[in-house]
């Protein structure tokens, strides 16, 4: 399950997210500070840091995506 | 007349013994004893809704009389705003708020304590921009109130959870009195007394408990749970959404042990509420002082498969709020009044009741008559319809039985309305300017002229809904797919459009909420 904030897309994004089956979109994910400063992305009720929603996106087996992402560094959960 | 209004957030109807036995969330009996002393004595309103939701969009309909979810979201008292407190003044009343509400002092709400004589703000609640050390609060309390994937302490984002577990580093859990609401209460008391020798006044109390985070005391927070209240394992401050997946998902061992510490909020709240009470007897005070108790929204507790608000339909648990009004003059005390009201009409309750005039142009409508006369002809001319919901969502309508709830096109975005740029979808951050802004006298109940820009609308559902709240309180049951209430159906679709016509709502909402083209709904 993907959640995003609806304030930390942009309209290409939100579209994107809006296409991907297990994504849910929130009016607030209640993480106003690093919304307003950064991509992030819920994936299985964990927070992440991501460089782009569109490239934390590219499989859409978000687990597969996310395992790899975090191997190759692109992806972080929590503070950096 | 004096006036005393206490707004006791996030308060949920149903967990008041004058509205229902056990709330819906328990299968105990929750403590209200103070409450239920008060609404022996009031007029208790039983068909009371919200209007613009969440929290300083209420509080503006109270100051203001704006029903401002149509133009606007969460946002500051506007220029052409006459508040509560100003009026007042201006006719020779003293005026004091009181509150935890750290909100007014937050990004995004200004210019609502500023009209007071005075104001008290007890310092600390949620995520109040308060303490700096220390710098790694308790570790035990973090676990609990906060994920520290997202929000560590070493970080100096806005919104960092772990601002709470700092202000409350020092607070005993053993000692209530450390806490908000008794705090919040116990400083009302005493104002009330120093207070005693001026001509009239107007006091607003605004608690933020009940409102999350549920982080009590003892004896409060182990008064309805067998479980340790200080578990690490054991969330005391659940993310908003759904209980099935995602950041809220919760078990249904966490679950319950929310609900128990909710629960054990109301009763902390009640406890301490009731000196209040106390200090009005001491004082004599009944006699020429009207007092009000009410709230701006409930809160999801699991039902539907949410917890908390704003992000699902906008459901009678939070909508349909309590109102407790004890009015010396009134022959209805101890009654319960049936009548449709709507939260905007505090503004001119209260105005009317510190015989202060009511400018013309709101949208709020006096519930004196209610108290002061024959109810059943004034409910016949107080309202037909209320109006509620969120800016950016659905529009909500109810005729006092029948709630109908209508999506809008996440696709269509919903024009903000303020003198302000501020962000219509991201309150509480540094506002940003609107390049694509346009400026005019837009507003139909002012001359003003205010910035005009889009915003992103988003589903809290995707379907229309239609209840039957007399059969079906809970709302369990959505009849807008059911053939029998075709009529209902395009009765109360009739009756949203007639509220949005009566309020010259902006034509960009019946793009967005279809309601030009869309003839079946």
């Amino acid at each position: 399950m993907i959640e995003y904030c609806l304030s930390n897309v942009d309209d290409d994004a939100r579209q994107r997210l809006t296409s991907v089956s297990d994504a849910t979109e929130a009016s607030c994910l209640e993480h106003c500070g690093i919304c307003y400063l950064e991509p992030f992305l819920v994936i299985d009720g964990d927070f992440h840091r991501v460089e782009s929603h569109e490239g934390a996106l590219a499989d859409c087996n978000h687990e597969e995506s996310l395992e790899k992402r975090e191997r190759d560094g692109s992806i972080t959960g929590g503070e950096q | 007349m004096n006036v005393l209004l206490l707004s006791i957030d996030s308060l949920r109807r149903d967990f008041l013994s004058a509205h229902s036995e056990t709330p819906w969330a328990v299968d105990y009996d929750v403590e209200t004893d103070n409450l239920d002393r008060f609404a022996e004595r009031a007029a208790v309103f039983e068909r009371n809704y919200a209007g613009s939701l969440p929290c300083m969009p209420a509080r503006r309909e109270w100051h203001a009389g704006v029903q401002e979810f149509l133009w606007r979201p969460w946002g500051p008292i506007e220029p052409f705003d006459d508040t509560l407190p100003q009026l007042a003044r201006e006719n020779g009343i003293l005026t004091q708020l009181v509150t935890d509400h750290y909100h007014y002092f937050q990004h995004g709400a200004h210019g609502y304590y500023e009209d007071y004589n005075g104001f008290e703000f007890v310092r600390g609640h949620e995520n109040d921009a308060w303490k700096t050390a220390p710098r790694r609060p308790d570790e035990r309390l973090l676990e609990q109130t906060t994920d520290l994937g997202a929000d560590s302490p070493d970080a100096v984002h806005f919104l960092n959870r772990s601002q709470y577990a700092r202000n409350v580093d020092d607070f005993d859990e053993d000692d209530e009195g450390d806490f908000f609401a008794p705090r919040v209460f116990s400083r009302t008391a005493e104002w009330l007394e120093e207070n005693d020798d001026w001509e009239q006044w107007f006091c607003y109390v605004d608690s933020f408990d009940v409102h999350e985070p549920f982080h009590v005391p003892e004896p409060y927070a182990s008064m309805y749970t067998d479980e340790d209240p200080r578990d690490p394992d054991l969330p005391n401050w659940p993310y908003y959404g759904r209980i099935d997946g995602g950041q809220s998902e919760l078990t249904e061992r966490e679950l319950d042990f929310v609900r128990s510490q909710f629960a054990g909020k109301v009763t902390m709240v009640d406890r301490w509420f009731g000196r209040v009470l106390d200090r009005l007897d001491e004082l004599d005070a009944w006699e020429d002082t009207m007092v009000i108790v009410t709230s701006d929204h409930g809160f999801m507790l699991g039902e539907h498969g949410w917890i908390a608000k704003n992000e699902m339909a906008v459901y009678d648990i939070l909508a349909n709020t309590p109102l407790l009004i004890w009015h010396p003059d009134s022959p209805h005390t101890g009654e319960r009044v049936d009548a449709l009201t709507s939260a905007v009409d505090l503004y001119a309750t209260i105005l009317e009741a510190l015989e202060a005039p009511v400018p013309e142009n709101t949208h709020s409508r006096s519930l004196l008559p209610l108290l002061e006369g024959d109810t059943g002809v004034a409910a016949e001319e107080h309202r037909d319809w209320a109006l509620y919901g969120y800016w950016g969502s659905s529009v909500n309508v109810t005729d006092g039985r029948y709630t109908y709830m209508r999506p809008c096109d996440p696709d269509v975005p919903t024009d903000c309305h303020s003198t302000t740029m501020m962000n219509p979808n991201a309150w509480f951050v540094p506002t940003e300017p609107k390049t694509d802004a346009e400026s005019g006298a837009f507003l139909p109940h002012t001359e003003s002229p205010v910035w005009r820009f889009p915003g992103k609308s988003y589903a809290q559902h995707e379907d229309v809904r239609l209840y039957d709240t007399d059969d079906d309180p809970r709302q369990e049951t959505n009849l807008a797919g059911e053939a029998d209430f075709d009529e209902q159906k395009t009765r109360m679709r009739d009756l949203l459009v007639e509220a949005l016509e009566t309020l010259d709502a902006p034509d960009n909402q019946y793009d967005r909420l279809g309601l030009e083209v869309d003839v079946d709904d």
